[in-house]
């Protein structure tokens, strides 16, 4: 019984006293987790950089080489979702909430605080901005996400393996993921999605406040924020409970239409030809610099300002992986490697370039042309950014009604996807888990988040989730070698009808395995 | 490549251990070479050709035909037929060369321990002849484990059913390398789940097993061993618990870069072993 339950109780004893120390000692949990955190940026900056290229390259090789072919389930199998389907739950999932936070407010702070070989508010900045938002938010998320959610697929629905992260270690493990090795790996996994989500959804509704004070009478207060996660984490719930096909799926999908609503009316309504120049440059610029953006630190110019944006969100990616991993692994049952990778790597990449365009395009817009100092509101309350936004354009209550929408159902999906994750990582790899695993995470979650609110401690908790990724980005590099050895081992073995020339090359020495299968 | 079993002419195809070329440098100690020989002689050899290759242009042939004659003086009560040759030239390719001209059935080097610097400066002419040649290999390390002279109990066989397998099989069917215990070990990779997993290892007890069972009549004990993880690390690991005399082992180039930059499985064992390892080629001599 308690073998059985390892995960799900050494998580939640663990996660406690983090969740305590956020409750009553922020101070300390901010101290802690900042030298934590700065030390990990600090010195392992560079590794998160070089990680992160890797999963990038493993990614495109994957869908490029032989292994391509092979599909996610059974040779029989077909997706269990329609393209339209599946990429709203990949984005919702994915990016959401945060892409609406910070799609206007991340070209402006890049604008505003470039690195020091730049000057604020200047033109370069402005392009700088762009093409580092689109970096930050591109290829590199996503090729992390493929490489956890590719590796889950694989075992799980092509070898009959639980959908654990643990399970994917088996060609390097062997019989150790059922033991001590295995449990450690799942419980990182545990840790670093409950303090990711909770510091997130934390955000997520810090931001609804912000909104609901620019459309309605009320003002921004502690009892908002607090009635918002109430009736959110009800919302979820009863997501939650109707299981992953009809409510996660069903609310993707409309929140894919609302904000392809939103980004095609900002896009007619505002500079059209002005956003399309910004995006057609930024995606060009972005193509010529992607290998020198991807591996590089600034060490002589600049390094804090490495640090405190592409490290941060090159850990946060990784810290977000677990969860994101296991839920996207869950919906691309049925597709090709290639189809796959191919698909989360461009489709939501193409989109992300897209908002980014549009709402960092538009807010341009008004600061250099237009000469109105969007900046500096937006440096006061980033996550008014959006809002400030759409003051300066027509039907402003009703746009801003609109991402309050957006921002409610991300929240939504978001904690629903995240609860399903953590019951099915706590009761070992069950696809169907129980609802009360589902509300026991559901709770914990909302609660975590609207206590840190309270006590102060949600960056402190944050910055928890993020040190937790240095060991994860480790994790992950072995799951990229266990990968590439399980296809390899089914392409040699299993598949050597296939193999054609390449088979005589592999039954040779032991140094490559066996000739026996 | 051609199929062993096409060989037909005198003094290739057969395989047994009558014939050996010596490599000789004269900075063995005399008595490693007699241990090396009591080790031959056990496995039936009968005939020797001493090779010493002439490298720095220094030495002066007086004094290396003195040395050949004391050595060919302690071999000659020991073998039916004793050869001497001098060669110049690169001792690796000379080394291969000869075995083949003089119709040689295996190469037998004393091993001489190089540390990492003296490997990485001036190279291994034993790992080079390991590498390029089409004859069988045996580096024997009898003194450095500790072993009396032809002291052969425990054998073991890393077996990987290549194109090696039959030749080696033709040499453990045969009395001449009679050792009390063979263990048969196989290193294989682990399968991406558990059910394959084990499929794979009954997979490879049942042909261990056979293997085994063709050489019953020679050895009194027989153990099928099956490993998971890297092939060089796990056979050495499996050679110091079974407290192996020889590491017998096939070679077959894949060409591969990783084979490129850090040399074959072969190579890597033969080095690192601690005991007397036999090198057998997957591809023999052309004819």
């Amino acid at each position: 019984m308690i073998k059985r339950n390892a995960v799900f109780i050494l998580s939640l004893l663990l996660s406690l006293p983090f969740i305590v120390m956020g409750l009553f000692t922020p101070g300390f949990l901010n101290r802690l987790s900042s030298i934590i955190h700065a030390a990990i940026i600090s010195h392992f900056g560079w590794g998160y950089l070089l990680s992160v290229f890797f999963f990038l390259v493993f990614a495109l090789y994957l869908a490029f080489s032989r292994y391509g072919k092979l599909k996610l389930g059974k040779d029989y199998e077909k997706p269990q979702y329609s393209y339209f389907g599946w990429f709203s739950m990949l984005f919702a999932a994915g990016m959401g909430i945060g892409l609406i936070f910070w799609g206007v407010a991340e070209p402006l702070s890049h604008f505003s605080n470039p690195p020091d070989y730049l000057s604020s508010d200047s033109r370069r900045a402005a392009k700088f901005a762009m093409q580092r938002s689109f970096f930050h938010w591109g290829l590199h998320p996503w090729a992390v996400y493929i490489t956890m959610s590719l590796s889950i697929a694989f075992f799980s629905f092509r070898r009959g393996m639980p959908p654990l992260i643990s399970s994917c270690f088996f060609p390097l493990l062997g019989d150790r993921i059922h033991g001590w090795p295995g449990y450690s790996i799942d419980l990182l996994a545990v840790f670093a999605t409950v303090f990711g989500i909770a510091t997130s959804l934390g955000l997520g509704a810090l931001q609804i406040t912000s909104g609901i004070a620019v459309v309605t009478p009320l003002t921004e207060s502690m009892g908002l924020t607090l009635s918002i996660i109430g009736v959110v984490t009800i919302l979820f719930m009863l997501s939650s409970a109707t299981g992953l096909d009809t409510g996660i799926q069903i609310l993707s999908k409309a929140n894919i239409l609302v904000a392809v609503i939103l980004l095609g009316f900002m896009l007619v309504v505002g500079p059209t030809s002005y956003i399309l120049n910004i995006f057609t440059s930024t995606l060009g610029e972005y193509g010529s610099a992607l290998l020198t953006m991807s591996l590089s630190t600034n060490p002589f110019l600049g390094y804090d300002w490495t640090k405190d944006w592409t490290l941060f969100y090159w850990a946060w990616w990784i810290a977000w992986s677990p969860f994101v991993g296991l839920f996207v692994a869950s919906i691309s049952r049925g597709r090709t490697v290639r189809e796959f990778i191919l698909g989360a790597l461009l489709v939501p990449t193409l989109l992300t370039f897209i908002w980014f365009a549009v709402f960092g395009g538009a807010a341009f817009h008004l600061e250099l042309e237009r000469g109105i100092a969007l900046s500096e509101a937006v440096g006061n309350n980033v996550s008014t950014a959006l809002f400030e936004l759409f003051e300066h354009y027509p039907l402003t209550p009703l746009l801003t009604t609109l991402t309050l929408l957006l921002l409610g159902v991300f929240f939504v999906t978001s904690a629903d996807s995240a609860t399903y994750v953590l019951s099915m990582m706590t009761s070992r790899g069950n696809l169907n888990p129980p609802l009360s695993r589902k509300i026991v995470w559901g709770l914990l979650q909302s609660a975590t988040a609207a206590s840190l609110i309270f006590s102060g401690g949600l960056e402190a908790l944050q910055k928890m989730a993020i040190a937790a990724a240095l060991p994860f980005a480790i994790v992950m590099l072995f799951l990229s070698l266990s990968l590439i050895r399980a296809m390899r081992y089914e392409w040699v073995h299993e598949r050597p009808h296939e193999a054609d020339g390449e088979k005589a090359m592999d039954e040779g020495s032991p140094a490559d395995g066996d000739s026996l299968e | 490549m051609s199929d062993p079993e096409s060989s037909q002419e005198p003094g290739h195809g057969k395989h047994d251990f009558t014939g050996v070329l010596l490599p000789v440098s004269f900075n063995e100690p005399l008595g490693r070479l007699k241990a090396l020989a009591e080790f031959m002689k056990k496995f039936g050899t009968t005939r020797v050709v001493l090779l010493h290759v002439v490298s720095s242009g220094l030495e002066r042939s007086s004094r290396v035909a003195r040395r050949m004659e004391t050595l060919r003086g302690e071999f000659e009560p020991l073998f039916e037929e004793i050869e001497d040759v001098v060669r110049q030239g690169s001792p690796a390719l000379e080394i291969c060369r000869m075995a083949q001209k003089r119709q040689t059935r295996f190469i037998a080097i004393p091993w001489k321990k190089k540390d990492f610097l003296q490997r990485t400066l001036l190279g291994s002419t034993t790992q080079d002849v390991v590498r390029l040649s089409l004859l069988p290999v045996f580096v024997y390390k009898g003194e450095v484990s500790g072993k009396k002279p032809g002291d052969l109990r425990n054998m073991l066989y890393a077996a990987n059913f290549d194109q090696s397998h039959e030749r080696i099989m033709d040499y453990l069917r045969t009395r001449d390398m009679e050792a009390t215990n063979l263990y048969a070990v196989h290193v294989g990779e682990r399968a991406p789940d558990p059910m394959t997993e084990q499929a794979r290892r009954e997979a490879v007890f049942n042909r261990l097993n056979d293997l085994l069972g063709e050489c019953a009549d020679w050895f009194h004990t027989l153990e099928p061993v099956s490993l998971v993880g890297n092939p060089r690390r796990e056979i050495l690991r499996a050679a110091r618990k079974y407290r192996a005399d020889v590491i017998i082992m096939g070679k077959f180039s894949h060409g591969g870069t990783m084979e490129k930059l850090v040399g074959s499985t072969a190579e890597a064992v033969t080095h690192k072993a601690r005991c007397s390892v036999l090198i057998v080629p997957g591809t023999e001599h052309p004819q």
